[in-house]
């Protein structure tokens, strides 16, 4: 990277070749005013407020859009400066409404420290008091253009990073109004409520409806997170105040989604899911009733070695989802599997189990993983192959939208008609029904008749290959011969291909097979991972793989005894699947057709309150930290496991001993199985 | 739906740019020309074309006065109003004009005919006042003189 030696004022600044002169500034600690400017999103020199001289020059520039180069003389706080951008300040308070005391941003509005900054005690001129509309109708946000300072870092907000291009600007000068396509209100529209230009608003002209009013930052905490709502887990940060989250941000440094999030995670997740179970809850004669932690661990304990006296060890189930955090999956099958010797299973890690059967069957069982996210970020050529994440992953959706709509990478679809990224597609085949495995197929065959292969397959798979020709494959799929010919030839000689499977590919081990299989052959191994990316939804699906044993369901179709531990998953396939007879132990937050069936409740923290660590679709270690207290004696759920472990006649300095190395295995290189690497476990099925 | 000459005019105005948002403003004229305003549908039309969004297009079309995102009449006439026409006097040429169509500024006569919109400054400064009837500037302009001109008009 090439230095460049600026002189500002009066001292010697260095750059890299290619910064903008506010660029340099902020290298070197000079404090330049600006508004419109905001790190990641292009520049557009809007408000004028980082106006700096350039000795030599004429007139004054923006230090934001000017590329530095050594040699310039700079002065970034000269009395002229000084004045224009303060003049430039009270035309802004001048020209809409700014009464801060009645600002849901007062005291973190960037206007308003500017206006701090420059001493503005008054305003010389006429206020212009626009009459302008307020637009709440959105459930989460609210748009007040009489806040507005028309930096524009909303709209380039939704167009470079969530890709979506929902807002705009409408009128010029003055008149300018930020407008949603065609001036519709914002729940009408194409806005797809990420919420992402309301966190980099700098005033009150974007605010959360959830946390207005509700305290200034000052009097919040911030703490770094990770969502729990997808297998993405993007990197967030909770705001909160006492025992509120008032609001979940965007982390703009933080992969994989670098500030992007979706509804679901930036506000759904905040919508409390019922009223929380607050204390131990014992079913008497039909009826619940609030009993001590000591009494219902006791019965809890009591009433699963009865069941595995009477019935049999392999009729006591402990069960928990992909949505747990590492530390209580390996809890769990601590205390159930190795430490009391039943069976421990996982519901739900189906998706999860189908890609690390498929890497394993492609790789032939070596270490290699799949693609990890960020690899969107650098594929030039992507096929969505049965997957929509603009449904089931709409941060991924952003990412790559941003990178078709800059050019910077072509996508192609193969799978059914209505995929919400369509529009961008340069191909788009959807393939009949039941022919997805056919297809990829036919693929397969393609690259390899045509010498773009980058890896082999292994015989077993390239074995099955003959039967698909291009004419066999299109009658099949209904497809033209010569469109999958074309697919596979642009997917095979892209530099860096990508595929990323979903739906129907991740129902089944050998539709996961082939999607890892096209990844393998059309990009190879680039390091130890191959450029297939398997959309499994729930959060911790990677550490639930290394886990489970099967598919989790059939523990539960002759199970006597059941303690249900589900995190925040969902609970409809094990409410379906179970036939439990004797005792239902369920721990959770809030009620759920399960916890409506369970002899005894155990409360567990929200997701807000607990703190763990879970491993990413991409196999990354996210990390989850509290960022409220739960409610006073709440214990964490790693603590009742624990209390639950001792009565179950587990010792819980082992309990400890274990869970730091399981979890430190897990959190190894992705690809490493912890399961193999630590033979502790009993077969039990 | 873009017309076969609306698409082909489009097309070769693409052709001139190295990124197709670059032909939006001529892609919005097009379709003016041809449909005598900016429809919302043909918003619509344009985005698979040009790849920009609706709420993209939007904030091109209202920047310029020049492309209408409302109907107009079959000449649009643009008095200016901008320093050195008022230094001039252009509101005598404009108030006899509206009096004349009885209409206001930024109205359509009711056979129309004729719209009229004011205009900030139309390069003309030296001729003012000055008026621009579609594609027509008309300089040095007396109220007597616009009865003429406007006959001129269909
Ligand atoms: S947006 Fe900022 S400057 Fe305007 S009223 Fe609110 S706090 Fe004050
Ligand atoms: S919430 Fe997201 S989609 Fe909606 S306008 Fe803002 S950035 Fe665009
Ligand atoms: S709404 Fe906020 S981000 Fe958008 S232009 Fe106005 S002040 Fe800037
Ligand atoms: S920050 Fe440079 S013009 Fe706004
Ligand atoms: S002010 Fe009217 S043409 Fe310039």
């Amino acid at each position: 990277m090439e230095e460049i030696t600026l002189t500002i004022d009066g001292s010697e600044a260095r750059g890299r070749r290619g910064d903008t002169i506010l660029n340099v500034c902020e290298r070197n600690g000079i404090d330049v005013p600006t508004l419109c400017h905001f790190p990641g999103l292009g520049d557009i020199g809007a408000c004028r407020l980082c106006l700096v001289e350039i000795v030599g020059a004429r007139g004054l520039t923006t230090a934001c859009t000017t590329p530095a180069s050594t040699g310039m003389v700079v002065k970034t706080n000269t009395p002229a400066i000084n004045a224009l951008r303060r003049a430039t300040i009270e035309l802004l308070f001048a020209e809409r409404n700014h009464q801060c005391p009645y600002c849901e941003m007062s005291s973190d509005c960037e206007l308003q420290k500017l206006g701090y900054r420059f001493g503005i005690d008054t305003v010389r001129y006429a206020a212009m008091n626009p009459k302008l509309n307020v637009d709440a109708s959105s459930p989460y946000f609210v748009l007040d253009h009489d806040r507005c300072v028309l930096c524009r870092r909303c709209v380039r907000t939704c167009a470079e990073i969530a890709g979506i291009s929902a807002i705009g600007f409408k009128d010029r000068g003055a008149k300018t109004l930020v407008a949603f396509d065609l001036d519709a209100q914002a729940a009408d529209s194409s806005c797809e409520a990420c919420g992402t230009c309301v966190q980099v608003c700098p005033t009150g002209a974007l605010f959360d409806k959830r946390s207005a009013y509700k305290g200034h930052l000052a009097d919040c905490a911030r703490v770094a997170t990770s969502c729990q709502q997808c297998s993405l887990g993007c990197a967030t940060q909770g705001v909160s105040r006492g025992r509120t989250v008032l609001r979940v941000d965007g982390d703009f440094n933080g992969a994989p989604n670098y500030g992007l999030l979706c509804a679901k995670g930036r506000y759904e997740a905040l919508r409390p899911a019922g009223t929380r179970y607050s204390a131990p809850l014992i079913r008497q004669n039909g009826e619940l009733h609030e009993a001590s932690w000591e009494a219902a661990l006791d019965l809890v304990a009591a009433k699963l070695k009865e069941a595995k006296q009477e019935v049999g060890s392999k009729s006591v189930v402990g069960l928990a989802t992909p949505w747990a955090s590492n530390e209580m999956l390996y809890l769990m099958d601590w205390i159930f599997r190795a430490g009391f010797g039943v069976v421990f299973a996982v519901a739900g890690a189906d998706e999860a189990l189908n890609r690390a059967a498929a890497v394993q069957t492609v790789t032939g069982g070596s270490a290699a993983a799949e693609a990890d996210f960020d690899a969107v970020r650098r594929a030039d050529f992507v096929l969505l192959l049965g997957a929509d994440p603009a449904k089931t992953h709409p941060v991924l959706a952003g990412l790559l939208r941003r990178r078709v709509n800059r050019g910077d990478a072509r996508l192609a679809i193969v799978g059914a008609a209505g995929n919400a990224l369509g529009r961008l597609a340069c191909l788009y085949l959807a393939p009949r029904p039941g022919s997805e495995g056919v297809i990829v197929n036919g693929f397969l065959k393609s690259i390899l008749a045509e010498g773009l292969a980058h890896s082999h397959l292994p015989p077993k798979l390239a074995g099955q290959l003959a039967p698909y020709t291009p004419e066999a494959v299109a009658a099949i799929t209904g497809l033209a011969a010569g469109e999958i010919g074309l697919l596979a030839r642009n997917l095979a000689s892209a530099r860096r291909p990508l595929v990323i499977y979903g739906g129907p590919y991740l129902a089944s081990a050998e539709l996961a097979s082939s999607a890892v299989s096209l990844g393998l052959v059309a990009g190879g191994i680039d390091g130890r991972r191959v450029p297939a990316l398997g959309l499994s939804l729930a959060p911790n699906g990677t550490a639930a793989a290394h886990l489970a044993d099967g598919h989790g369901l059939y523990a539960l179709a002759n199970a006597a005894a059941v303690f249900a531990a589900l995190g925040d998953g969902p609970d409809g396939q094990v409410v379906n699947s179970l036939r439990v007879t004797e005792f239902l132990a369920v721990m959770a937050a809030y009620p759920s057709p399960l916890s409506g069936r369970a002899d005894v409740i155990l409360p567990a923290p929200t997701w807000a309150e607990r703190h763990g660590t879970f491993l990413a679709g991409d196999g990354n270690r996210r990390d989850v930290a509290s960022l409220i207290p739960g409610p006073a004696g709440m214990p964490s759920e790693m603590e009742t496991l624990a209390a639950l472990g001792a009565r179950l006649g587990a010792a819980a300095s082992f309990a400890d001993e274990y869970l730091a190395a399981k979890v430190e295995l897990a959190l190894a290189l992705p690809g490493a199985d912890p399961l193999r690497a630590a033979p502790v476990f009993v077969d039990y099925l | 739906m873009l017309s076969p000459d609306e698409r082909r005019e489009i097309d070769a105005e693409l052709a001139n740019y190295e990124f197709r948002e670059a032909a939006g403003i001529e892609a919005l004229k097009v379709v003016q020309r041809h449909r005598g305003w900016v429809t919302d549908e043909a918003l619509a039309d344009l985005e698979p074309v040009l790849g920009l969004s609706a709420a993209e297009l939007d904030a091109v079309a209202t920047f310029y006065d020049k492309i209408y995102r409302k109907p107009v009449g079959r000449h649009v006439i643009f008095v200016c109003s901008s320093i050195s026409c008022w230094v001039m006097g252009y509101e005598n040429v404009r108030d006899y004009l509206l009096d004349r169509l009885g209409i206001l500024l930024g109205q359509t006569t009711a056979d129309n005919r004729f719209t009229v919109l004011p205009t900030a400054c139309l390069g003309a400064c030296d001729l003012a006042p000055v008026m621009l009837v579609d594609d027509d500037l008309h300089c040095n302009l007396t109220p007597p003189e616009v009865d003429a001109i406007l006959a001129r008009y269909e």
